[in-house]
């Protein structure tokens, strides 16, 4: 009933979300694997092109993902500020003795750009895929692995399953701490020890909810045969179309001309 | 055994609740339901109910007694797959047992896990989704549907794997009034039109009047069993501190007024049939 | 002077987002003080969101919230708000978190600030007031009590501050018979012999028509109607209101006059419905 979290499911007829979950997997994959090896400003802006088009492709609000990364400002700040001070290089100004160096600010902003680009390939994966499909998706994409004693099916339902408990939880965090509060628990308290009391009031009957959530959701799962083996008939459901090889070739052409010939 | 039927034969559970401790559940409970029965199944909070329930599907094993299902041992897990495949759950709280964020792919999980073709699992979402009204929301997603629509999503997907048996523990405590009726006038018909056994838990003794037959159960133990008319004029009833429903304690008391009420009458409507009548 | 005072309230989840929801539109409402007050509406009428303005959890979108005579919309005195108003949520036993059931019932007048001995005193109250015996119950986990002493022992957590008002959401829910009883009567005892003023939300009509003074009737985050059980029962609508079912005895008096019987539909009480059929069925057979 509540409202829509980010990263959670959005119901869709769009080109992306008919593509099939392991070529949105790959893509993935291949985006972040980018960022991770090469720092330089085309590859971020190649890969804030190609979110731009997934979202505009997608059809989900631009403004209402943009809106989310606000969260993770703090992170985005903190991370500058230790980029361009830990770096060292040519000093642009100091404060005292900490020196602000040119190739921090650049890594700084850099590395900025590539934790906003994680975070939202990921959400547009999640918001674009269903659960289900996406743990077939990885089933299918990663069951090599099952050789190497990797249990991949269970590794792929279990991210299914965090996926679905998430708005769940956040949720009933919510309730649980409004009970609190009106119990006299103080979030906000200048005391450091009062607001550990105060989260260990949530954080507490938290945990104990989530477990029993789980245990429902295990007992509805079994009951419906789900035994924890893989399933062959949702994997097979899967369809790789031409779209996909369309997407996928394009993507990865465009990816390894920038990032390993120029 | 015979086949047809969920039999619970001297069935005992106890849980180990701490080192040494045990808390006997149930207490060597012997009980048979009858395919297109519908049951109802009472008691006071921590009588065993739902440990019931979880023994029927083979969720939970009994310490002591066996289980059968359509002649099937719950104990026999090469065949619990069968055992599930016959009996549906649907639980309390209607968040907790939604799979997917889309209601038709929720309902083809069951069909699914018991590997049916593509052809199939749309045909038995189909017929499950028209079964229980739920047709026209099949693209929608669960969790921006109402509680009564969601506990519907939940009848539906436990209907698509073709149960003989629903087994639902206490599906109406988070309704309102509207959809609770809506959800039993579905249950009902389930269980008439397509002959489905239904076994009902609930807490509230207007939900289980239409039952073909009531089980109230105290301590682990079968306190009562019998039609609803039966349990409900049962001096024990309201000894442990059970009420009937509203319109049977009306027309009691009107008895103890001196009025010859027919002493089948249940429901509103036969009261005002009855009335009517006179 | 009202302890309650709701005023054109309107409030918005996620406001902006595509997803937004308007939870409650322009509802005007008041509660007197040792007033009882139930609230009805189907799933999603917004009864939770406006319980929790009460004790100023929410801050009003537009229109204002009025309680014990001061504004909500400043801050400050809302975070204030939860010593006057007790909140009991729904399903109240999943906030249980302490080792013991002295000490959480105890939290509450632990966040007071109160002295040791007037804690213990208040939390002993609380407890005999639920109907549960200090001496034998205190020390015990409250994981170990059954849903119903834990609902109980929750509910004790909020009298325990000693609010001016108690507001509940659903407190019966999930509980068999007795555990309802008991909890019902232990709200109904608290307003006549405490003169606490209580707000209950709840599914059934049945309870609120026994027991409270007014009810209000949400639909859709709309007020529909407001007033004593009588009055909302033959309010225009009320019952073709989705969501809502009358009590079996009122149906059975509205069949019968729907059939022609001449019955009094002006009723809300059971006993009400008994004595009406009663002279129905001496007539009858009088003839
Ligand atoms: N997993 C468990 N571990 C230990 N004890 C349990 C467990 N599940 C249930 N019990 C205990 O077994 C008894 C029966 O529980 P059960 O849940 O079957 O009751 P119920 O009739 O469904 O109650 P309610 O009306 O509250 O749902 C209770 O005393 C309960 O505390
Ligand atoms: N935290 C939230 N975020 C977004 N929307 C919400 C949130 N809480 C409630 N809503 C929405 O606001 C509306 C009113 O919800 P509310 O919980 O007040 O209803 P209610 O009358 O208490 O229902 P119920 O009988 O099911 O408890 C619903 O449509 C609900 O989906
Ligand atoms: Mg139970
Ligand atoms: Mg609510």
């Amino acid at each position: 009933m509540k409202g829509l979290k980010l990263g959670q499911f959005v119901r869709g007829n769009s080109i992306i979300h008919q593509l099939d979950p392991r070529t949105k997997i790959i893509v993935c994959l291949v985006v972040i694997f980018s960022i991770l090896i090469n720092y330089k400003w085309y590859v971020i802006l190649l890969n804030m092109s190609l979110i731009a088009a997934v979202i505009i492709l997608s059809r989900i609000e631009p403004a209402k993902i943009l809106r989310s990364l606000r969260k993770l400002r703090y992170l985005f700040l903190l991370t500058f500020i230790f980029q361009s001070i830990l770096t060292s290089g040519e000093p642009l100004f100091h404060v005292g003795s900490v020196y602000v160096t040119r190739e921090g600010v650049s890594l700084g902003v850099s590395t900025i750009f590539r934790l906003m680009i994680l975070y939202l390939c990921s959400t547009l994966l999640t918001m674009t895929t269903s659960p289900l499909k996406l743990a077939s998706g990885i089933e299918s994409l990663f069951a090599p692995l099952r050789r190497l004693r990797i249990p991949v099916h269970q590794f792929s339902m279990l991210i299914s399953a965090a996926l679905r408990f998430i708005p769940t939880i956040i949720e009933e965090a919510q309730i649980l701490t409004r009970a609190q509060r009106s119990r006299g628990a103080q979030f906000n308290s200048p005391s450091v020890i009062v607001r550990i009391k105060s989260m260990a009031a949530v954080l507490i009957p938290l945990l104990a909810a989530s477990l029993q959530r789980a245990d429902d959701l295990a007992a509805a799962m079994e009951s419906r045969c789900y035994t924890g083996g893989s399933n062959q008939i949702r994997i097979s459901k899967l369809r790789f179309g031409k779209k996909d090889k369309l997407a996928l070739g394009l993507v990865s052409l465009v990816f390894l001309v920038f990032v390993f010939c120029i | 055994m015979a086949a047809g039927s969920i039999e619970l034969i001297n069935v005992t559970k106890e849980y180990a609740t701490g080192r040494s401790h045990k808390k006997c559940a149930l207490d060597n409970i012997t009980l048979t339901i009858n395919q297109g029965e519908f049951v109802g199944l009472v008691g006071m909070n921590g009588s065993g109910k739902s440990t019931l329930a979880r023994l029927i599907n083979g969720l939970i094993l009994p310490t002591a007694g066996k289980v059968f299902v359509n002649g099937i041992d719950t104990a026999d897990r090469k065949s619990i797959i069968e055992i599930r495949r016959h009996v549906g759950m649907v639980f309390q709280n209607p968040d907790n047992q939604i799979v997917s964020p889309i209601v038709e792919e929720d309902v083809a999980f069951g069909p699914e896990n018991l590997g049916c073709y593509a052809d199939e699992v749309k045909e038995r979402i189909d017929w499950a989704l028209q079964a229980t009204g739920m047709d026209e929301l099949r693209h929608h997603a669960p969790y921006l549907l109402s509680g009564g629509q969601k506990q519907k999503v939940a009848i539906a997907a436990a209907l698509s794997m073709r149960p003989d048996y629903l087994i639902l523990d206490e599906p109406t405590s988070m309704l309102d009034p509207g959809g609770k009726y809506d959800l039993i006038e579905n249950l009902k018909m389930l269980n008439e039109k397509y002959g489905i056994t239904v076994m009902l838990i609930s807490h509230h003794m207007e939900d289980v009047v239409h039952a073909d037959r009531l089980i109230v159960l105290d301590q682990g133990q079968i306190y009562l069993e019998g039609t609803p008319r039966e349990v409900f004029s049962s001096e024990n009833f309201f000894s442990a501190g059970f009420k009937p429903p509203g319109i049977v304690q009306l027309v009691s008391n009107l008895r103890k007024r001196g009025h010859m009420i027919d002493e089948n009458i249940i429901t509103v409507q036969q009261m005002v049939e009855y009335i009517c009548r006179l | 002077m009202p302890v309650i005072e709701v005023k054109d309230l309107s409030y918005t989840y996620c406001p902006g987002a595509p997803y937004e929801k308007k939870a409650l539109d322009g509802v005007t409402l008041s509660v007197k003080r040792g007033e009882f007050m139930g609230i009805v509406g189907a799933n999603g009428s917004g009864k939770s969101t406006l319980i929790q303005h009460f004790n100023g959890l929410l801050c009003p979108d537009g229109g204002k919230v009025i309680i014990c005579g001061q504004d909500t919309s400043v801050k400050q005195r809302r975070d204030e708000l939860w010593k006057k108003v007790g909140l009991v949520f729904q399903y109240p036993e999943q906030q249980l978190f302490e080792a013991t059931v002295f000490e959480d019932v105890s939290y509450g007048p632990r966040n007071l600030g109160l002295g040791p001995r007037e804690i213990r005193i208040r939390t002993e109250d609380a407890l005999k007031k639920v109907g549960l015996e200090p001496e034998s119950i205190a020390d015990l986990p409250p994981i170990c009590l059954s849903g119903g002493l834990r609902r109980r022992v929750a509910i004790a957590g909020v009298l325990a501050m000693q609010p001016e008002v108690l507001v509940l959401d659903e407190p019966t829910a999930g509980l068999d018979p007795l555990g309802r009883d008991m909890i019902l009567n232990l709200i109904k005892k608290l307003q006549q012999e405490d003169r606490t003023t209580i707000v209950m939300v709840s599914h059934s009509l049945r309870e609120l028509l026994t027991l409270a003074d007014r009810i209000a009737v949400l639909e859709n985050g709309k007020l529909v109607a407001t007033g004593s059980p009588k009055e909302v029962l033959h309010q225009k609508d009320f019952l073709a209101l989705p969501g809502i079912i009358m009590p079996d005895y009122l149906q059975l008096i509205h069949a019968l006059a729907g059939r022609g019987k001449k019955v009094n539909t002006g009723i809300s009480a059971m006993a009400e419905a008994e004595l009406e059929i009663d002279r129905l069925l001496k007539e009858i057979c009088g003839k």
